[in-house]
């Protein structure tokens, strides 16, 4: 429709309307007959020409008004259903069609086949507007209900394709599919705004929501498979398997982000985080077995025995690089490390005591070996002046040497 | 309210505007004793106001209602641009408007100051529901 054409047609009335205004009320004239009885009145123009009947039907008393062609062009009655006014075109077909009968009030308007083509109906459950097309179809409809007022847009097929509901405790608009499948959801309630997207199948595959629960996206079997959740504390992403379990879990909190995946039961295998606690890897019992750290001293890395007790532990810091290997109790046995000064290898007790140490510095080879109490025993070193070997007793007094 | 219901109510209306085409003109019988012809035809109340004229005005025949005050409230009339019915405010001023036009058939809701505000109609484009300001200015049409 060109609005500018209808607005066009509201100018034609300005004839109409200043023809009824311009009726005025005449001037009374005491000699008039009080009352004129008959079954038909005819007003006739100057012509002649009969141009209104007012006259009784078989339903009921009729009014009709004639063009200058002698087109009936409106009538108004009131028959066995009850009133009816109805505005015809100059071909003589009905257009605009006002009635009042037991269903309620109803005004139809028609197109020039004379095609209802608009309606503006009340019954006793709620007033309705109602779009069609030249098929019949209705396209557009608003009806207000006790519910309340509810907007709906259909396609040539006459399926539904968009409807907007208002009700005391929520706002929807839903869209569906050629096949009447909802396919997006829009809704506000008092939790606030929710979005949904559904599948060929109609069923829902992905809502965003602003009360918490965030964005959630499901599988065809209706399973939520991920969540994307912003609340109070932190913003959160979890992803889940088809039987529902916790798969991967990514939040971001005050102390920084976190990455945590989980095994199959939903337990919590690998965590990453970026506040120093790096990478957790747990095994199936829940036990933390690896961690991979970077804190200010320096990246590490740290391997744990199913009993959590730290079996080898490898770091690099402002010294350099070390690896430390421990035993079943968790105590350190072997060092190797790299310094500046050069690399160098520990061997220790059960207790903790270093027991044997080879290292390698700018001014050679050297091997030590101790006694429990810690006592160099014997050493073996190989400097620019050459190889020396020598042996200490317990009180570390040369027992032996060579060359 | 259910949407069969309303399919229902405007399933009737083909029937119906066509037995309101079938008003017909009624034919033109001088000599018919029980119809009374003229060019206008007045109704007047107890004080001998004129409250109702069915009169031929400007070439168009009109029926005018006038309220106690004498102004008119409602007029139904077929012009040169078609059949229209009018509803009027107390000032007289146009309300509402119901009129076939060439364009085709069109609803008008006027406010107090005489500006459409709401215009349903049906053209040959199909029907249209206009709602508009003050000003004259849409700010809501479907389709």
């Amino acid at each position: 429709m060109t609005w500018a054409k209808v607005v066009t047609m509201t100018a034609g009335l300005s004839l109409a309307l200043a023809a009824g205004a311009a009726l005025g009320p005449a001037t009374p004239d005491p000699a008039a007959a009080r009352t004129v009885r008959a079954e038909s009145f005819e007003l006739v123009d100057g012509q002649g020409k009969v141009r209104a009947t007012l006259h009784m039907t078989a339903d009921g008393p009729s009014l009709a008004l004639f063009d200058a062609a002698g087109k009936n062009r409106a009538g108004l009655r009131v028959g066995a259903d009850g009133p009816e006014l109805a505005l015809f075109d100059a071909p003589g077909k009905s257009q605009a069609f006002l009635r009042v009968h037991a269903g309620g009030p109803c005004l139809a308007l028609a197109d020039a086949a004379g095609k209802t083509r608009a309606a503006l109906t009340l019954t006793a459950d709620a007033p309705g507007l109602m779009l069609l097309d030249a098929a019949g179809k209705t396209r557009a409809g608003l009806v207000v209900t006790a519910d309340g007022p509810s907007l709906r847009l259909s396609d040539a097929a006459d399926n539904p394709r968009a409807i907007v509901t208002v009700t005391a405790g929520r706002s929807v608009l839903g869209l569906y599919d050629a096949a009447g499948k909802a396919q997006a959801g829009l809704t506000v309630t008092a939790d606030g705004p929710g979005l949904s997207l559904s599948d060929a199948v109609g069923k829902s595959q992905a809502a965003l929501t602003a009360d918490g629960a965030g964005l959630s996206l499901r599988d065809a079997a209706g399973k939520p498979r991920a969540i994307l959740a912003l609340t109070a504390d932190a913003p959160g992403l979890a992803l889940y398997d088809a039987a529902g379990k916790s798969q991967a879990g990514l939040t971001v909190t005050a102390e920084g982000p976190g990455l945590i995946l989980s095994d199959a039961v939903g337990k919590s295998q690998a965590a990453l985080t970026a506040d120093g606690a790096g990478l957790n890897v747990r095994d199936a019992a829940g036990k933390m077995r690896a961690i991979l750290a970077l804190t200010a001293e320096g990246p590490s890395l740290g391997l744990y025995d199913a009993a959590g007790k730290p079996r080898t532990i490898l770091r690099a810091d402002a010294e350099g690089l070390g690896l430390v290997l421990g035993d079943a109790a968790g105590k350190p046995r072997a060092s190797l490390t790299l310094t500046a000064d050069g690399p160098g290898l520990d061997l220790f007790d059960a207790v903790g005591k270093s027991q044997a140490a080879l290292a390698l510095t700018a001014d050679g080879a050297g091997l030590s070996v101790r006694d429990a109490a810690g006592k160099a025993r014997a050493s073996l070193f190989v400097t620019a002046d050459g190889p020396d070997l020598s042996l200490r007793d317990a009180a570390g007094k040369t027992i032996w040497r060579a060359p | 309210m259910t949407w069969a219901k309303v399919v229902t109510m405007t399933a009737g209306l083909g029937l119906a505007l066509a037995a309101g085409a079938a008003l017909g003109p009624a034919a033109s019988n001088p000599a018919a004793a029980r119809t009374v012809r003229a060019e206008r035809f007045e109704l007047l109340d107890a004080e001998g106001k004129v409250r109702a004229v069915l009169s031929v005005a400007a070439e168009a025949p009109v029926l005018a209602l006038f309220d106690a005050a004498g102004k008119p409230r409602a007029t139904l009339c077929v012009d040169a641009f078609g059949p229209a019915l009018v509803l009027r405010d107390a000032a007289g001023q146009p309300g509402s408007v119901l009129n076939v036009a060439a364009a085709g058939p069109a609803l008008f809701l006027r406010d107090a100051a005489g500006e459409v505000r709401t215009c349903l109609s049906v053209t040959a484009a199909g029907p249209g529901l206009m709602l508009l300001d003050a000003a004259g200015k849409p700010i809501w049409r479907a389709p």
